[in-house]
This record gives structure tokens, C-alpha cells and sequence, in this order.
């Protein structure tokens, strides 16, 4: 796609790619049908109106994030880009997961291979790798500026952070008994640390950088390089505090209660305590 | 007045860690996770102070740009990681006989770690280096750092504000649940009528302790708050602040949140020491009033900072020594007193855990003392921002609020593993507690000798001091090394203590 | 007159004692002894201790109102100021409306900021402090001081102000008493 000039700055347009609303039109009617059907598995799945409208929110953001003004300005403006990626890995992929996931119906019943598979990808190791490499790799500025070049890489740039992301938010978003699911409080809270440290670390490295990291923006109409370096700072936060309010909603959303017995005795009692007269030691 | 020192009639009780069947477990899960990592935190800051004393002992040179936005990384992270270990704690300890949410604990600890993000990145990558106490309006009059970095250093202290208010909101509402009001929590009848009402069963003394430094943790996070609102409208260029204002705000949150820190390890004694000296601690009149009084006490003081700023109503610095004064004794008299008093012949054991104990009120009355001189106004003049200060809260952080969290760390893996400590391990407590009294004496000496605190670079008659004071820092970094692989070989075994057949991990 | 080396000795001499307390607790905490036969004596140390500290603080809260720093008190202490110099900190040095100053005569620094907050602190020529003062953005805060030596003093900045904080510094020169 060639950049349109235009003097004044930011483009009020909407991009509609044949390709891409085409891929998503496929996806949205197979998963209806799937969902009407019961599912994928062989047994029903337990399967809700919730489930079906995060899947369709998250296809729907990402014809915002792609489609939409924001989209159609990433080739012009970093910080438009960062917001079309916040939306990709931080909002679309968890909603993907949590409507498309329970298609698969009981994890555990899935055939071998597929189990297999599932299971290697979804561990909590492999899922932090692949989301955190496919996210630094993509910011490098070699790779970052080829993508601005070349459509076709950038649509892989763009399939890569959602199947990244993808991979990241399933294992919080899946029950825990799942595949990949993690179980407890503190896998929660170490594997949502993780992914939030790693990006948190990224978008400050390219907000506080001196120098325009995607020499492409310097080449926009009207771009200058103060302009070029706020927009880059722009981006930066735009990546760094959404991110923080990401996962500080997450971890609201995804550490849940454990299930422990009753709590003992009365009130008497508890502050009574257990021994009478212990032992200094 | 005799019945006011009378024995309350709720039986004795020595509480142990672990409620019946584990139930707890959870609340003791998320307890060790703050604790973990919020003194693992410590001792990578306290490697930055190393750098520091290093630096100003003309050891080693670390360009100024470089120094001040360590020292700002410094003070708030130590600020923050110590309050964190020490809440942890608390939650233990209040958890055997309320019942907490470990979700929210859980919640609120990466709350914590957002904001430590935030002032890690931005000092670290930044640049910023307006020092913790981010005083207005030095953060964004940085030649060397942008205004963003001042920014997010703000949102760094917001995350954090709001992982202390879901902490201490919820400390106070499970409190409130478990003994059926606020009013309860606090003995407020029992009080007010001098130890007479009884009809309402006592809280224990860490729960009571939970209910005082969550109202004043509230009141440091809304300063906090309070302080920042006009930070951001100020960066954005939308209004001008008012300097007396500012520092009257930001003072308010920031001592407030660093004395937090020494109310709350001082709970997690009355949690523990029972344990080792066969005592219980009972909850008497004297410890209601001296631990209601400190809610209003912790705040009403904090303007002992601006004492030389001389467009501070008077009566606000009058109060401040008077405040400063005042809370000294409640603090001594009770609590101090009180664990003095459980240690006397009571034939205990000095295993790692009490010697840590007995180390921290050593420390909290020394510091005490070092701070009731400097908050005396015709004292302060001449000891206002020099090394003094440092002085003092080094020794409440490091001899006081640190001391009692590793103490209660060593208590906590001890109850729940029932493994005696190593009796070597207690030789570590005493490199921790010579090593920490040397650097704190040489903060105090270089204060006597008009060193100014916050120099980069020190003359050459001021840097003996930092020199002197770096042979006891390494004799701390080796005590700490030695706790961390102590605990580290048992952590395992303690954290599965906390596993009932029924609990998750 | 405050000398800083003298609080730093009651300092040391409050630590030791305090230090011997605790180790007399230590040392005679070996042989057990039952609680409640500690308790009476428990509560008269406290009370000891409420009215004798309590007692000392206010003492002491009473005598420094003597030896406030702030510009009334010290005016009451000195009489009217003869000399004012005029102080505006700046980031990273300061401007003296002038360098020289009598002894034993009450001087007014009338102490401001153009940018961020400073602190205006004079030290003697053996290093040692002996007052000082805030700049506040938006404030002029007057100390008034007597000199009693003549000699080289130093102002230095005390309060964390940027990047040349430490730098922050010039020679201020008491001549000697006309008188």
C-alpha cells in the first residue's frame, strides 16, 4: 500500500482490504455455525451467547484496529500503529480466546495429537517465548521498517502478534483445568508479571529513545524530525500506560478465588487459638 | 485509672501462624509472595545504596546524572519493596484468625508491580532523577530528563497509591466482617470506657494493628493522590501549583507511607514474639490506646520536614514537634515496653528469628532517638538535610522495619515447615546487626560532621565516612546473602506448609 | 547556639544506654520467671515512663520556643536586621546581592528561588553548619543570622535540586566587627 500524501496529517478513511474482511467474514460464519452446531468435539459443548459475542468483539476489533482510521494511519504515524497493535494483542487476542476456546469443548478429550500439540504450545513457557520474541523481534527496526514497505509483510508482522497473543492470553483465559490452563494464584500472577514487565520494558525503551528508532516516518509527507520524535514518544506511551491498565484489569479478570473449605469454628474460638502454653522453641 | 492496666477477659492466646486445617493457606501463599519479593527487591536496591556509599566515598565515580537517578530508584524502591514485605507479613499474620482474600492480596501485589515498573523504567531507561520525593517542581525542571519520564514516575506511585488502597480496603472491610464492625476492630468501647465495656470480644493485636495502618495507609494514598492530580495538570501545562502546598501534600503522603512501614513490622512482634518466649501478648487497655492514638499521631507530624521552610504556618511546625514528641511515647512505652517485657526471664531461645526481633526494637528506639533530636526545631537547623536524615530512617529501615521482616520471614518458614532454625544461621543475624549499626553510626557521625545529604560527589574530608562505612555494608550484604540462602533451601518445603489436601497451589 | 557535634554525642551517649537496657534484658533473659510476677512491675514502668518522657517532652517542646529559627523569633533574639542581603537561588549557582558581611551585627537574607526549591545553608569555615533556610518557588523566606567570627564561610545548597546540586555553592566573607 502506498502512503497517500497528504499535508495535512492524519487520513479520516477507512481501509476496507478484500483480504482481510474477507478472512474475517469466513471466520465469523464458521465459528456461528460451530457454535449453533454445539461445538468441534464430538460431545456437546457448554457453549454461551457470552462466548459467541467475545469471538465476534474480537473480530470486530480487529477490523478497528486494521480497517478503521487507526489502521488506515500506521503507515503515517507510529503512535496510530502502536494503538492498531495495542488493540490486536491486548484486546482482540484475549476475546478470540475466550469465545473461541470453549468450542474445542473438554480440553482433555481431544484427540492425541491434537492434545499434544495443544499442549506444547499452550505451556506457559512456550506461550511466554513465542508472544514475547514474535513482539520484540517485530520492533526491530529493520523488521518494523519492511513491514511499513511491503504489505505482505506486514500482514505476516500482524498475524504474528495476534497468533503470539493468541498463545499468551490462553492460558489465563481457559478454565485451569484445560489444556495449558494454569492453576493457582501464583502462576497467574508470575506468567501476567512476565508478559507485563517484557512489554512494559519495550514500549519504554521506544519512548525514551533519542532518535527515531522507523526511519519510514521520517520519509511521510509533512513529517519532520521533531515531529517524527513526539510521535515516537506518543507511541511509546501508547504502548506503556494502556499496556499497565491491560493487565492491572487482567489480573483483576483472571486471579480468581480459590476453592478452600469452610472457615473454622466460631469467632470464640479462632481467637482462642490452639495451644495453651506452647514451648519457647 | 488501676483498671485500665487490669487483664482484659478474653483468655490468653498464643496464635499460631496456621489456622485449623490450613484455611489460611492462601492468605500465607500470597503473604510469602510479597515478602519474597519484596525483600528480594530490597537487596538489589541495597546494591544501588552500595554503589552510592561507593560513589561518595570517592571509591569508585559514577557520573552525577547517573548517581541521582540511582538514589532516586533507591529511595522509592526501598520505600515501596519495604512496605510490601512488611504488609505481606501482616497479612499472615492477621489471617490465622480473620479470613482474608488471597485473589485480593494477589490483585493488589501486581498493582504494586505495575507502578515498580513504571519507576524502575523510568529512572533506569528515563533518565529521571528528581529524587523519591519527586518535589515539585524539580520533576519537570530536569535538564537531562523529559517531561515524560516525570510522568511516569507519577504513574509509577498512582499504581502503587492503588495497590496500598486495595491492600488496606480490604484489610479493613475482612477486619470489620470478622468482629462485626470498624468500632470493634478498634476496641473503640473498650477504650472509651476504660477497659470496662467488655461485651465485645478483643481483637488480637496484629488485627487491631491491621485496622490502624490501613486507615493511615488510606489516608497516604489519598495524599498520594492528592499530590499527583496537580503533578499531572502541571505537566500538561494547565495551572501552576503552589510550592508550599506541594510540599505540605507530598510530605504527608511520602512519610506517611515510609512510617508505615515500622507500625507494620512492629505488628508483625507482637504477631511472633509470643512464639518464642511462651507469652502470650495480650490485648490490654494500654495497647488499645497507644495503637488508636497512633492513627492520628502517624499523620499529624509529618510537617517536621518543612521546618526550614519558613512559609509553613508556625502552628503547623509547632504541632509537628509536639506531634513528633508525642508519638515517640505510645511507640516506647507500649509496644517497646511491652516486648521487653515479654523477653525478661522468659528463658527463650535465641534462635535467628527473636535475635532479628530483639535487633529491630534495638534499632527502632535508636532511631527514634536520632529522630526526636532532629525533629527538636532549634536542632534541626543545624541537622536539616544533612546526612542525619539518612541517618535515622536507615537505622528504622534497616535496624527497625527490615530487621522485624526477616525476622517474621524466619518465624514463618519455621512454623510452617516445624524445622528448628540452623544454629548458625543466628551468626548471620549478628553480621546483619554489627554490619547495619556501622554504616547507620557513620550516616550519624558524617551528620554530626554538617555532611549534606544527597551530594553526588563528596569533598575529600567528607568522604572518610562513606569509606568507613562500606567494610559494614559488605558484613550486611554477607548477613543478607546468608539469610536469602537460609530461607531459599526451605522455601519449598514451607510453601507446600501451606497446602492442605483440599487447596490448590 | 545548636553545635551539631554536641547532638551528635547526646546521640552516642543515649545509644549506649539504651544499648546497656537491652543488653541486661538479654543477659537476663536465660532464667525463666512467670509473666503475671512481672506484670506489676510492667505497669509502673510504663507509668514511670509516661510522666517522666512525657514530662521531658513537654519541658523541651516549652524551652525550644526560644530558639525558634523563623524571622520573628530571631528578630526578638538579635534586633532589627542592619544588613540585608538579597539571595536568589537558581539552578546551579547562587546570586548575592552581596558577598561581605560584618560580624557580630543581625544580617537578613532574604532568600528566593527562580526555579526549583533550594535550600540557602551557611557553613563556618571549619565546615560546620550553622543555619539555614528554604528557597521556595513563589515564597522570599527571611533568616536573619549574627556572625561572631570573621572569615571565609561557605553557602552550599541543601536541598536536592537537580543535576549540579552539589556544585551549588559560593564563598560568603564576614569582615570584621566595625565596632
Amino acid at each position: 500500500m502506498t502512503v497517500a500524501p497528504n499535508p495535512s496529517g492524519f487520513v479520516w478513511q477507512w481501509e476496507w482490504e478484500l483480504p482481510l474482511i474477507a478472512s474475517l467474514v469466513v471466520s465469523e460464519v464458521a465459528y456461528v455455525v460451530c457454535w449453533f452446531r454445539g461445538g468441534l468435539a464430538p460431545q456437546r459443548a457448554h457453549l454461551a451467547w457470552k462466548h459467541l459475542a467475545a469471538f465476534t468483539a474480537g473480530l470486530v476489533i480487529i477490523v478497528i484496529a486494521l480497517a478503521s482510521p487507526i489502521g488506515a494511519n500506521d503507515e503515517r504515524l507510529l503512535s496510530m500503529h502502536m494503538v492498531a497493535h495495542d488493540l490486536l494483542i491486548w484486546v482482540a487476542a484475549p476475546l478470540v480466546v475466550a469465545g473461541g476456546v470453549p468450542l474445542l469443548g473438554d480440553t482433555n478429550r481431544l484427540p492425541w495429537s491434537l492434545r499434544q500439540a495443544l499442549e506444547l504450545l499452550t505451556s506457559p513457557g512456550v506461550a511466554l517465548l513465542a508472544s514475547t520474541s514474535l513482539l520484540w523481534v517485530w520492533h526491530a527496526p529493520t523488521a518494523f521498517d519492511r513491514a511499513l514497505a511491503h504489505e505482505g509483510v506486514h500482514v505476516v508482522e500482524h498475524l504474528c502478534f495476534l497468533i503470539g497473543y493468541l498463545l499468551y492470553w490462553w492460558p489465563l483465559v481457559v478454565r485451569p483445568e484445560a489444556i495449558g490452563g494454569l492453576r493457582g494464584h501464583l502462576a497467574r500472577a508470575v506468567y501476567l508479571a512476565v508478559g507485563m514487565m517484557q512489554s512494559a520494558l519495550l514500549s519504554a525503551l521506544i519512548m525514551f529513545h533519542g532518535t527515531v528508532l522507523y526511519t519510514t516516518y521520517l520519509h511521510v509527507p509533512g513529517a519532520t524530525l521533531d515531529s517524527a520524535l513526539a510521535d515516537q514518544r506518543l507511541a511509546g506511551a501508547l504502548m506503556w500506560y494502556p499496556g499497565a491498565v491491560v493487565f492491572a484489569l487482567a489480573a483483576a479478570l483472571v486471579i480468581r478465588e480459590d476453592v478452600v473449605g469452610p472457615w473454622p469454628g466460631p469467632r470464640s474460638a479462632r481467637i482462642n487459638g490452639i495451644r495453651e502454653s506452647p514451648q519457647p522453641d | 485509672m488501676a483498671s485500665a492496666f487490669a487483664v482484659p477477659p478474653s483468655p490468653p492466646a498464643i496464635t499460631p501462624l496456621l489456622a485449623p486445617d490450613r484455611a489460611n493457606g492462601a492468605a500465607i501463599r500470597a503473604a510469602l509472595a510479597y515478602m519474597v519479593v519484596g525483600l528480594g527487591t530490597f537487596l538489589l536496591l541495597g546494591l544501588l545504596g552500595l554503589l552510592m556509599r561507593l560513589d561518595q566515598g570517592g571509591l569508585i565515580v559514577i557520573p552525577p546524572a547517573w548517581f541521582y537517578r540511582i538514589m532516586t530508584l533507591h529511595g522509592a524502591g526501598m520505600v515501596a519493596t519495604i512496605l510490601l514485605a512488611a504488609l505481606g507479613g501482616l497479612a499472615a499474620a492477621v489471617s490465622a484468625t480473620t479470613r482474608l482474600k488471597a485473589r485480593v492480596l494477589w490483585i493488589a501485589l501486581i498493582l504494586h508491580l505495575i507502578g515498580t515498573g513504571f519507576v524502575i523504567l523510568t529512572t533506569l531507561v528515563g533518565g529521571f532523577g528528581a529524587g523519591w520525593t519527586v518535589l515539585y517542581p524539580l520533576p519537570s525542571h530536569g535538564d537531562i530528563w523529559p517531561l515524560s519520564a516525570a510522568i511516569a514516575m507519577y504513574v509509577g506511585y498512582l499504581f502503587i497509591a492503588l495497590g496500598l488502597l486495595v491492600y488496606c480496603l480490604h484489610m479493613l472491610y475482612a477486619l470489620a466482617r470478622a468482629h462485626g464492625g470498624l468500632a470493634n476492630v478498634l476496641a473503640l468501647r473498650y477504650l472509651f470506657s476504660f477497659g470496662r465495656d467488655t461485651r465485645s470480644a478483643l481483637p488480637r493485636p496484629p488485627e487491631l494493628i491491621a485496622a490502624v495502618i490501613s486507615i493511615d495507609g488510606i489516608a497516604a494514598a489519598t495524599s498520594g493522590v492528592v499530590y499527583l492530580i496537580p503533578m499531572f495538570a502541571h505537566a500538561a501545562g494547565v495551572t501552576s501549583v503552589n510550592a508550599l502546598f506541594a510540599k505540605n501534600a507530598v510530605l504527608l503522603f511520602g512519610h506517611t507511607m515510609a512510617n508505615l512501614s515500622i507500625y507494620v513490622t512492629a505488628g508483625l512482634v507482637y504477631a511472633a514474639l509470643p512464639t518464642f518466649t511462651g507469652r502470650p501478648w495480650r490485648t490490654t487497655w494500654a495497647v488499645v490506646c497507644a495503637w488508636d492514638l497512633i492513627i492520628i499521631l502517624m499523620l499529624a507530624n509529618y510537617s517536621h520536614h518543612l521546618y526550614a521552610d519558613f512559609a509553613q504556618p508556625l502552628g503547623l511546625q509547632l504541632l509537628a514537634e509536639l506531634g513528633s514528641y508525642a508519638v515517640a511515647l505510645p511507640s516506647f512505652i507500649v509496644t517497646v515496653v511491652g516486648a521487653l517485657t515479654l523477653i525478661y526471664r522468659s528463658a527463650i531461645r535465641w534462635t535467628v528469628a527473636p535475635t532479628l526481633l530483639m535487633l529491630g526494637i534495638w534499632g527502632w528506639v535508636l532511631g527514634g532517638i536520632g529522630a526526636v533530636l532532629d525533629a527538636t526545631i532549634p536542632v534541626n537547623q543545624v541537622m536539616h538535610n544533612t546526612m542525619w536524615v539518612p541517618a535515622h530512617f536507615h537505622t528504622y529501615y534497616l535496624l527497625g522495619a527490615v530487621a522485624f521482616a526477616w525476622g517474621y520471614l524466619f518465624y514463618m518458614v519455621r512454623e510452617l515447615t516445624a524445622d528448628r532454625d540452623a544454629r548458625m544461621v543466628r551468626v548471620a543475624a549478628w553480621l546483619y546487626g554489627i554490619g547495619g549499626a556501622g554504616f547507620i553510626l557513620m550516616l550519624f557521625v558524617a551528620g554530626g560532621h554538617s555532611v549534606p545529604r544527597r551530594y553526588a560527589v563528596h569533598l575529600p574530608q567528607w568522604q572518610v565516612y562513606a569509606r568507613i562505612a562500606v567494610p559494614f555494608v559488605l558484613l550486611l550484604a554477607l548477613g543478607l546473602a546468608w539469610f536469602s540462602w537460609d530461607l531459599g533451601t526451605r522455601f519449598r518445603a514451607a510453601w507446600r506448609g501451606t497446602q492442605s489436601a483440599e487447596s490448590k497451589p | 547556639m545548636i553545635e551539631p557535634k554536641v547532638i551528635l554525642e547526646i546521640f552516642i551517649i543515649l545509644g549506649v544506654i539504651w544499648t546497656a537496657g537491652c543488653a541486661v534484658v538479654v543477659a537476663r533473659s536465660r532464667r525463666a520467671m512467670p509473666l503475671q510476677q512481672l506484670e506489676g512491675a510492667e505497669a509502673r514502668l510504663r507509668v514511670g515512663l509516661l510522666g517522666g518522657l512525657g514530662g521531658v517532652a513537654i519541658a523541651l517542646f516549652f524551652l525550644t520556643l526560644h530558639w525558634l529559627p523563623y524571622a520573628k523569633a530571631r528578630r526578638a533574639e538579635l534586633g532589627s536586621p542592619e544588613v540585608t542581603v538579597t539571595v536568589t537561588a537558581v539552578q546551579w549557582s547562587w546570586i548575592l546581592s552581596r558577598h561581605q558581611v560584618p560580624a557580630d551585627v543581625a544580617v537578613e537574607f532574604t532568600v528566593t528561588t527562580r526555579d526549583v526549591n533550594h535550600d540557602f545553608a551557611i557553613y563556618d569555615p571549619n565546615g560546620r553548619l550553622l543555619t539555614q533556610v528554604q528557597a521556595m518557588p513563589g515564597y522570599t523566606n527571611r533568616l536573619l543570622y549574627a556572625f561572631h567570627a570573621p572569615g571565609t564561610y561557605t553557602v552550599r545548597c541543601l536541598e536536592y535540586c537537580g543535576l549540579g546540586h552539589h556544585l551549588m555553592t559560593v564563598p560568603l566573607t564576614v569582615t570584621a566587627s566595625p565596632k
